[in-house]
């Protein structure tokens, strides 16, 4: 095992002059993250919340942290680099898959890399949220910076997503509570909160209205939506949520991964629903984006290729389903993973991920998981955020600056792909 | 207990969400926390009562994909025939991936049949990790 987080660079770190760093545990990327250091070690974290101080004490415990193996051996970094480099080459089929919490530097490599090796690239928002990213970015989908929801929306609809527990600073630092205008007398902000769930979740004690879903029933919702801005259909739930919706000035939805897997990745009902409803008011669409930096990696290989995912650099530039890592993997079609930052085996289909047993796999990665041990190849890698600076890509588009505030004993994984890519270019 | 449920067991369909409980006990390396807070099973009190168990009870989830014990935990909110688990390796052993189906894998729709069961919870390391044909998950 590698050691825990390294020596703190950046300043004290005491009571009244504590630490300040991004949090990566979500794409909200809160920058008010303030630590107090005892040695090297963080005695307090202040301002983050439960998942953000779990991940960053996490990154401090040495049997937590990976160091560089082959087969689950210890190794030198030269040894890894050189077997990874064997595998690569000796590869004729080669996927890059992951990147998405990585910065922009580490992305730009790692996509670098795919097109030196004519290789197939592709990350997490293949199955979540890369359709809306990319609707956005192709100027289909309507979308806003969260500054301008705090200073100017009027309606927060929150549809398929559970901020608690997604992203659980997310209505404290963004939507709901930092509203500019609030009631006077009242500790609400003068704005409309609303959700749209299958289950009753803890954004219910806010929200007025509330509307219950069936469970996969969103497109027959959008469908009765569409009907009720016409003035027809029955559906009572439809109308409420078309008034409640033409009531407003500015209203915001943000789209949860309930919405993205009930609609089958399909959002163009969705969208139709949107532009509709844009008559007469602002209505926009915010992503609530998991990955700390899965919209950089959107927007970089969108700059890059013209698409957000699922693209092959072998012959050029080709895009399509079939370069999806799970159809990559279904198909049997990679014979060398280049695995970074991501962790497949653990939460994607144990059935799916059974067609992995074999294939080598090479995996970046801070922490110790289950990807890292089934790989032949394994590099622990230092901490995006805190061991490296860096930038990253929010959720709704705006760009962040990560400070490096330790040194690391680990490599960035910027420094791997970019060593990786010179031995192959040789 | 309903004389065809006992025979045939429920028919659930499994909706997947986050538990920010649950990422923070494995983040922790709290391995009981996470393992207790993974193995469940969200349920509405009707299909409780159908089962003729309670909240608390041991409930085997069935399909093709695979056979877990998890503990049934009462949500008033869900309809009959869903359950709720969170997003852990608990719920990736029963979920599928059929594109000639759907385009994703079936994280919000995994179609199980769920009865009462004496057998304890399956262990973190009963699942096993999928890329390896066994070891332990992380």
């Amino acid at each position: 095992m590698g050691g825990g987080g390294g020596k703190i660079i950046s300043n004290h770190g005491n009571m009244d002059n504590p630490v300040k760093l991004v949090c990566t545990a979500c794409s909200c990327l809160c920058d008010d993250i303030e630590i107090e250091v005892e040695g090297d070690r963080s005695k307090r974290i202040r301002n983050a919340c439960i998942k953000g101080a779990s991940f960053l004490y996490a990154t401090e415990s040495p049997e937590r942290r990976l160091s560089c193996q082959i087969e689950g051996q210890p190794v030198s970094f030269e040894k890894a680099i050189e077997e990874s480099a064997r595998l690569l080459q000796r590869a004729s089929r080669k996927l890059i898959f992951g990147l998405d919490n990585s910065t922009l530097e580490t992305q730009a490599a790692g996509i670098k890399l795919a097109q030196a090796m004519k290789a197939v690239i592709d990350d997490n928002s293949s199955f979540c949220q890369g359709a809306l990213v990319e609707g956005i970015l192709g100027g289909t989908i309507p979308s806003c910076s969260l500054p301008q929801v705090r200073e100017s929306a009027d309606l927060l609809v929150y549809w398929g997503s559970n901020p608690y527990h997604s992203h659980p600073r997310h209505l404290a630092r963004f939507s709901f509570y930092p509203h500019l205008q609030y009631r006077e007398g009242s500790p609400k902000p003068e704005v409309t909160l609303s959700y749209l769930d299958v289950r009753k979740t803890e954004l219910a004690t806010l929200c007025e209205p509330v509307f219950k879903l069936k469970p996969g029933g969103d497109r027959d919702f959008i469908e009765a939506v569409l009907l009720a801005i016409k003035g027809a259909g029955k559906n009572e739930e439809a109308k409420a949520f078309v008034e409640l919706v033409k009531k407003s000035r500015f209203c915001v939805m943000f789209a949860g991964l309930g919405l993205t897997y009930s609609l089958n990745g399909d959002f163009n009902l969705f969208i139709e629903m949107i532009h509709q409803l844009s008559q007469g008011r602002r209505v926009v669409v915010i992503p609530m984006v998991g990955h700390f930096n899965m919209r950089g990696f959107n927007q970089l290989l969108y700059a890059r290729t013209g698409y957000v995912n699922k693209v092959s650099f072998a012959g050029g530039v080709s895009h399509g389903d079939e370069f999806s890592f799970l159809e990559q993997v279904r198909n049997r079609a990679a014979d060398c993973l280049l695995i970074v930052g991501a962790n497949p085996c653990r939460n994607l289909p144990h059935s799916l991920m059974r067609n992995l047993e074999g294939v080598p796999i090479i995996c970046l990665d801070p922490l110790v998981n289950s990807t890292t041990r089934a790989s032949r190849v394994a590099f622990g890698t230092a901490v995006s955020a805190s061991e490296t600076g860096g930038r990253a890509i929010r959720m709704d588009g705006e760009e962040v600056t990560l400070l490096k505030i330790r040194s690391s004993q680990h490599p960035s994984d910027e420094e791997i792909l970019t060593r990786l890519l010179d031995k192959l270019s040789k | 207990m309903n004389a065809s449920v006992e025979r045939q067991g429920l028919p659930l369909i499994i909706i997947t969400y986050r538990d920010v409980f649950q990422t923070a006990s494995k983040e922790r390396g709290l391995d009981n926390e996470y393992q207790q807070r993974s193995a469940t099973v969200w349920m509405s009190p009707s299909d409780l009562k159908q089962l003729g168990v309670e909240e608390g009870a041991m409930i085997k989830l069935v399909n093709t994909a695979a056979s877990i014990v998890v503990q049934a935990k009462l949500e008033p909110s869900l309809p009959p025939g869903f359950g709720g688990m969170p997003v852990s390796p608990y719920a990736a052993k029963l979920i599928s991936y059929e594109p000639a189906k759907t385009k994703l894998p079936n994280f919000k729709r995994i179609e199980v049949v769920a009865e009462p069961t004496d057998e304890g919870i399956t262990s973190v390391s009963d699942l096993g990790n999928p890329c390896q044909g066994g070891g332990t998950d992380d």
